[in-house]
């Protein structure tokens, strides 16, 4: 079609160039464009005038071609001046330039600096760190405080989740703890048998067990069970602006949808790590009583003999710590989400990640405050 | 972009405006999206507003309703002014205001009946089964009595 050629014209003036352009500028013909002023003479004028008079039509792609230009002749010191635009063309270049100009000028590329990584990762992990103060404030204040003023958390919302984080969790949860009872056994005869003490890998796994692997393992089971999925679904529920709604109704998305996922992952974890404790003891019960002889009796009593009560009661408070922690850390990256359904993955992602993380962290402090009290 | 309704329930004969602001500025960061924004919204008026992708429609709207919190400028709703107003006092305020956000925005692991249900179980002591009945009503009215059971996954672009 005629009408959609470009024709460029080249005239020479004293100290400028002048470039008539005709016909359409736009995605079809705006790469002769480029190519033609990559071709532009270059004689030491310091001016190119292109004349637009006789282009009919401009789409964004014909301006963004021209804005290239401009760059480039501007790097050799070359002004670029545009000159005898139609109305429709004005508007196109007021339009395209009007939202040019808003955008922000690129940072120089200073390649990677170590001082300002250091500096950004350390301010984004304060402002984490500050904002999940925050957040676990907020949720102390709704557990804590706010039933003396007559909001009692919603009881039937967190019997969901209870269900949800709880119930559904005994299965794999049981399985695991089984064959942690069953490789500690084995494990621990292995070597026990060197010296004809058999009997004592019932105090090995009952200790081991009540004290550190069970609350352990289960935390580690929720965190990656349930922790992702409230993250998951508070950040699904983040983008698709249903926390805004809720707000919007008059109701605090604190205590309509955190505080019971809390609540029930504070209540949950101790509770599976009871049903774990049992199961990895009676892995290990079984290991002794059909591969190393004890019988079922002895072994039980030799467990009952090991295991104290402060060793049960420590594991337990380690548990329900971890599961404020998982139950705060989902919550903290499901509300944050940001970016659509890429974003809630990530979060999933980061709140296993941290939970883990923090998990081991809580872990070694309480081991260590209870070795040395 | 979602759309707002204030003065639902209020009393005909104020004639304070629903909305009035006052010289409102928000920013994202250092970005300044709205730059001294004013209007006033009578009761019982319909207001559009208009304007490009990214102008700040939304974010005029979510200050509206206290969802996002002006760098400067006043937002009164309804006579009562929301900017530094504590979280129980905007929670009660609205309950005097809708929103329709952009995606509907139902709870989408309620059903139908549960989404409208919610706001009558949480702000007034109707007992659930007269929740129900007033919910029930509503929904038949807009043609949407056969639905009720379904999540809102379920039911077509044009029905939530």
């Amino acid at each position: 079609m005629p009408d959609r050629e470009l024709d460029f014209r080249i005239r020479e003036e004293p100290q400028k160039l002048v470039v008539e352009l005709g016909g359409v500028l736009d995605s079809d013909s705006a790469p002769n464009l480029a190519a033609r002023f990559a071709e532009l003479p270059k004689n030491g004028y310091r001016q190119v005038v292109l004349d637009l008079t006789r282009i009919s039509r401009i789409d964004s792609t014909g301006v963004a071609v021209i804005l290239d230009a401009r760059e480039g002749l501007a790097k050799d010191g070359v002004t670029l001046k545009l000159m005898g635009a139609i109305p429709q063309v004005r508007k196109v270049f007021s339009l395209t330039l009007a939202r040019a100009d808003e955008l922000s000028p690129e940072a120089p590329d200073r390649g990677w600096d170590p001082i300002s990584a250091a500096g950004a990762a350390i301010l984004r992990g304060w402002r984490r760190a500050g904002e999940s103060v925050h957040q676990f404030g907020e949720v102390t204040y709704w557990i804590l405080v706010a039933p003396f003023r007559g909001q009692m958390p919603r009881f039937a919302a967190t019997t969901d989740q209870v269900n949800r984080f709880g119930t559904s969790a005994i299965p794999i949860v049981g399985l695991i703890a089984l064959l942690i009872g069953l490789i500690m056994a084995m494990q621990s005869a292995h070597q026990l048998r060197q010296f004809g003490a058999v009997i004592f890998v019932a105090d090995l796994v009952g200790i081991s067990v009540c004290r550190e692997l069970g609350p352990f393992v289960t935390a580690i089971v929720v965190a990656g069970r349930s922790g992702s999925a409230v993250a998951a679904e508070l950040g699904t529920m983040t983008v698709s602006e249903e926390i805004d709604a809720l707000r919007t109704m008059g109701l605090n998305p604190m205590r309509y949808l955190v505080v019971p996922r809390i609540l029930a992952m504070t209540v949950c974890t101790p509770l599976l790590t009871i049903i774990a404790n049992l199961v990895a003891i009676t892995g290990g019960l079984l290991i002794g009583v059909f591969h190393l002889g004890i019988s079922a009796s002895a072994y039980i009593n030799q467990t009952l003999e090991a295991v104290e009560l402060s060793d049960l009661v420590t594991g337990l408070i380690k548990s329900v710590i971890f599961g404020t922690v998982i139950g705060n850390v989902g919550v903290f990256e499901g509300l944050h989400v940001r970016g659509g359904s890429e974003g809630v993955g990530q979060a999933t992602t980061q709140a296993v990640v941290s939970s883990i993380f923090l998990i081991i962290v809580t872990d070694a402090i309480f081991t260590a405050l209870f070795y040395f009290l | 972009m979602p759309s707002i309704a204030a003065g639902a329930g209020s009393r005909p004969e104020d004639s304070t405006p629903a909305i009035v602001v006052k010289d409102l500025v928000a920013r994202y960061g250092d970005r300044e999206i709205l730059k001294g924004v004013s209007m006033i919204v009578p009761r019982h008026e319909i207001r559009v507003v208009l304007g490009p992708s990214g102008c700040g429609k939304s974010t005029l709207l979510k200050h509206l309703v206290g969802l996002l919190e002006p760098a400067s400028g006043s937002i009164q709703i309804l006579g009562q002014e929301i900017v530094g107003m504590n979280d129980e006092e905007l929670a009660q305020l609205l309950t005097e205001v809708g929103m329709l956000f952009q995606g509907s925005a139902l709870i989408q692991s309620m059903t139908l009946l549960e989404n409208v249900m919610l706001p009558l179980r949480e702000h007034t002591r109707l007992q659930i089964a007269d929740a129900e009945r007033v919910a029930r009503m509503k929904l038949t009215t807009v043609g949407l009595g056969k639905f009720l059971p379904l999540l809102p996954a379920a039911l077509s672009g044009g029905m939530p």
